[in-house]
């Protein structure tokens, strides 16, 4: 204790001299700093904070787009919770897509990049394949996929009638619409793969080394280093994935417009029709500060938990 | 975006104007921008903006009638504004009108009862009788009611086509049956599709008729048996008897009949649309617009011609449409009303029929010769069938709810074309649904 206590005052002692050597340095840097932050700074004030406090604002107004907003306090709220007869389906279409798309391919993309992590000759081939669809817009991958999902015609259909499954009608069903989507969000794994492989890469090999000799097997290497070394990745991909599924937008659009019979109506199409078409832009505003605020919670409630499994190497060496 | 030139004299007005739209958006206040606006004509030059949506034929043709305004008012010049995207086209316009920018002259479709009834546009029925336009004598007793909104005339009719039937004549004769007519009862219709469906293996090679989800589709068999949506006071009116025959028999022509494609055919044959299947030659008949002849024209091989609509109780069909209107917004509205009565004028009519762009509101224009003959056709159509179904056209029940009305409509019709539904529960649903719509408005 004593010399621990000892050692961080010599520190704080060391570092107050360095500092006001160096406050005019700092001082300097520091302004610097600001100079070239300032575009960013700049365009966010101006294009960013003040649409999104005016959104605010409208959130709590009857604004048509073409008459002055009338402040109506909490009425959009009130109908969003209380009366709009569309607003917990579309609550819970965006939940259970996010719900299933997100854990799916975090588990897709571990499981590919794994295998892409291997020295097998080709391999470059293989890693550029699956990263490939990630580069095709999404409006074309949308339109393939409604040759893929066809009932009886689609690709995926009649190779489900080869091992003896009949396939339901996809993007007509009400209850295999979102399955669907969730089966097309797969197709775009590519860039968290990317960034998996990236990290499994760096991951040193003296770890797998120590590990062989000490006995572990491939599995045990995978689950007790490779696992830990790459959480923070994964968290990264998993909280990027969880805000992207919320505000899934194109694909709804394009393949289903939200049918059949709202089955496949997520949040931003919704507040999309209602912004655009309906004049309803305060609340479209309403909706997106909802929006908003599960995916601040849902994001809130990863970074809780995450200390519990996300491992970082610094934290170690400190 | 707005072109200064000329307008020197109101240059520091404008930009006081623009901070002030500035501040708007801003403070989220209203300042009004009113500098002066002159409601006789100008004498001087005059620079007016127009906004319309299309793509390259439709900027030509704009274009092309615009160059012909200027020769007639040489001190007007009206600079064109296109949106290349309809979906995008109210967007922009909402968004430019709320940011002090709106152009003096708008095109405006199924949206015209939104702008009107916001104020956003002006109620030309005082300019329309002191420039002795009767409407009803240039455009028909139907067309110009879709562009008013209680009572008033909100804009001009600029195009608009009836919906008639497409039909293949090869397979006509083959299956040995009449080609359509306007005479044709729904019993008619049925016994031709029938005969030219062609079923081979389990599998439909060759369609009758196409029904699909799309509202000039059912609506016209709703109105062709004297059902409505709304009834005169605007209150839905969608649960009758009639519109319940009406959606059993449009429903029957793929369930029962098997005539037409069902919903899960159509995703199977990769989401085609009628337009498509018929220049495949695999549909016999379909219900579509002018737009059509230049897509039918270019498929090789493909004989086919065009009719007016089979009758119900009563020859019904839809039109595709728009109109003209000026903004609320606009500082020289007399001078916009000058192009306008010109372009809805014969000759302003003109490069609308010569360049294949539309058919043009003006029946006169409808029943020239360059429009019944028109020399870009490599074969011969009958045109006649536009001016024709002209007197059947209905008016759709436009309120500023259309696009929410659709949304219910879509919304139950989906499940009841799948079959999973009957025309009775589909209308009760769509007509409790359209209560609170149809209330938010008012």
């Amino acid at each position: 204790m004593a010399t621990a206590r000892l050692g961080a005052s010599r520190i704080g002692a060391r570092a107050r001299s360095r500092r006001v050597r160096r406050s005019a340095r700092a001082r300097k840097e520091a302004a610097w700093f600001y100079v070239m932050v300032s575009p960013w700074l700049i365009g966010f004030l101006v294009f960013l904070a003040g649409p999104l406090l005016a959104s605010l604002y409208f959130s709590f107004t009857d604004y048509d787009l073409l008459t002055p907003p009338r402040w109506i306090g909490l009425g959009n709220y009130r109908y969003m919770f209380g009366t709009d007869p569309l607003f917990w389906k579309v609550v819970g279409n965006t939940v259970f897509y996010t719900a299933i798309a997100v854990p799916v391919s975090t588990v897709v993309s571990i499981g590919l990049a794994a295998l892409l992590h291997r020295s097998v000759p080709g391999i470059r081939i293989f890693r550029t394949i699956v990263y490939l669809p990630s580069l095709v817009p999404l409006v074309a991958s949308a339109m393939l996929f409604t040759w893929v999902l066809a009932p009886d015609t689609g690709l995926l259909n009649r190779a489900l009638r080869l091992i003896g499954i009949h396939g339901p009608a996809w993007l007509l069903s009400e209850t295999w619409v979102k399955p669907a989507l969730i089966l097309m969000s797969l197709w775009s794994v590519g860039t968290s793969v990317i960034l998996l492989l990236a990290g499994m890469q760096g991951i040193p090999s003296e770890f797998g080394e120590a590990a062989r000799i000490d006995g572990a097997n491939s599995w045990q290497q995978f689950r007790r280093i490779t696992l830990p070394m790459l959480s923070p990745v994964i968290l990264f991909n998993v909280i990027m994935g969880m805000i992207g599924s919320f505000q899934i937008f194109s694909q709804v659009y394009i393949l289903t417009k939200g049918g059949p019979d709202n089955a496949s109506e997520m949040l931003v199409p919704y507040l999309f029709d209602q912004g655009f078409r309906f004049n309803k832009m305060g609340y479209a505003s309403a909706l997106s500060w909802v929006l908003f605020v599960i995916i601040m919670a849902f994001t809130a409630l990863i970074f809780r938990t995450s200390s519990g499994w996300v491992f970082y190497e610094s934290e170690v060496r400190r | 975006m707005l072109n200064r030139a000329g307008r020197s004299r109101m240059a520091s007005k404008e930009s006081a104007c623009r901070i002030g739209a500035v501040a708007l958006l801003v403070s989220l206040g209203l300042t009004a921008c009113s500098s002066g606006t002159s409601q006789k004509a100008s004498t001087g030059p005059v620079t007016l903006h127009m906004s319309v949506w299309g793509g390259a034929v439709d900027k030509k043709v704009y274009t092309e009638r615009l160059a012909l305004a200027k020769k007639k008012y040489p001190n007007i010049t009206v600079k064109l504004q296109l949106v290349p995207s309809a979906d995008d086209y109210n967007q922009k316009i909402q968004t430019a009108i709320v940011g002090g920018k709106g152009p003096d002259i708008l095109e405006l479709a199924e949206t015209t009862p939104v702008f009107a009834d916001k104020n956003e546009i002006l109620p030309l029925d005082d300019k329309l009788s002191a420039a002795k336009m009767d409407l009803k004598s240039m455009f028909g007793d139907k067309v110009p009611n879709i562009f008013q909104w209680k009572g008033k005339q909100y804009a001009v009719p600029d195009r608009s086509g009836a919906m008639v039937v497409y039909y293949n004549k090869k397979l006509f004769n083959q299956a040995k049956v009449g080609y359509p007519t306007a005479n044709w009862s729904w019993q008619d219709l049925l016994s031709a599709a029938q005969k030219l469906t062609i079923r081979q293996g389990g599998t439909t090679k060759q369609w009758g008729f196409s029904t699909i989800d799309w509202w000039p589709y059912w609506m016209s068999f709703m109105y062709q048996n004297g059902g409505k949506i709304l009834d005169s006071s605007g209150k839905p009116q969608v649960n009758s008897k009639q519109n319940v025959q009406a959606l059993q028999f449009y429903n029957d022509l793929a369930w029962k009949y098997k005539v037409a494609p069902t919903p899960r055919d159509l995703a199977n044959m990769k989401n085609v649309g009628p337009d498509q299947l018929f220049a495949q030659g695999k549909l016999a008949m379909e219900i579509t617009g002018f737009w059509n002849i230049a897509a039918a024209n270019s498929v090789k091989g493909l004989d086919w011609d065009i009719a007016p609509l089979w009758h119900g109780q009563s020859p019904a069909t839809s039109a595709f449409f728009s109109g003209l209107a000026i903004s609320r917004t606009s500082k020289h509205p007399a001078d916009a009303f000058k192009v306008m009565q010109f372009l809805a004028s014969s000759a302003g009519q003109r490069p609308i029929i010569d360049n294949a762009e539309d058919a043009p509101a003006n029946l006169q224009v409808q029943a020239s010769n360059a429009f019944l003959q028109p020399t870009w056709s490599k074969r011969p159509v009958n045109m006649k069938a536009f001016g024709e179904s002209a007197g059947a056209i209905f008016v759709p029940p436009l309120t500023p709810q259309w696009n929410e009305m659709l949304k219910v409509f879509t919304d139950n019709l989906d499940v009841l074309f799948k079959n999973q539904s009957t025309p009775q529960k589909t209308l009760a649903a769509i007509q409790q649904q359209l209560g609170p719509v149809m209330k938010s408005g008012s």
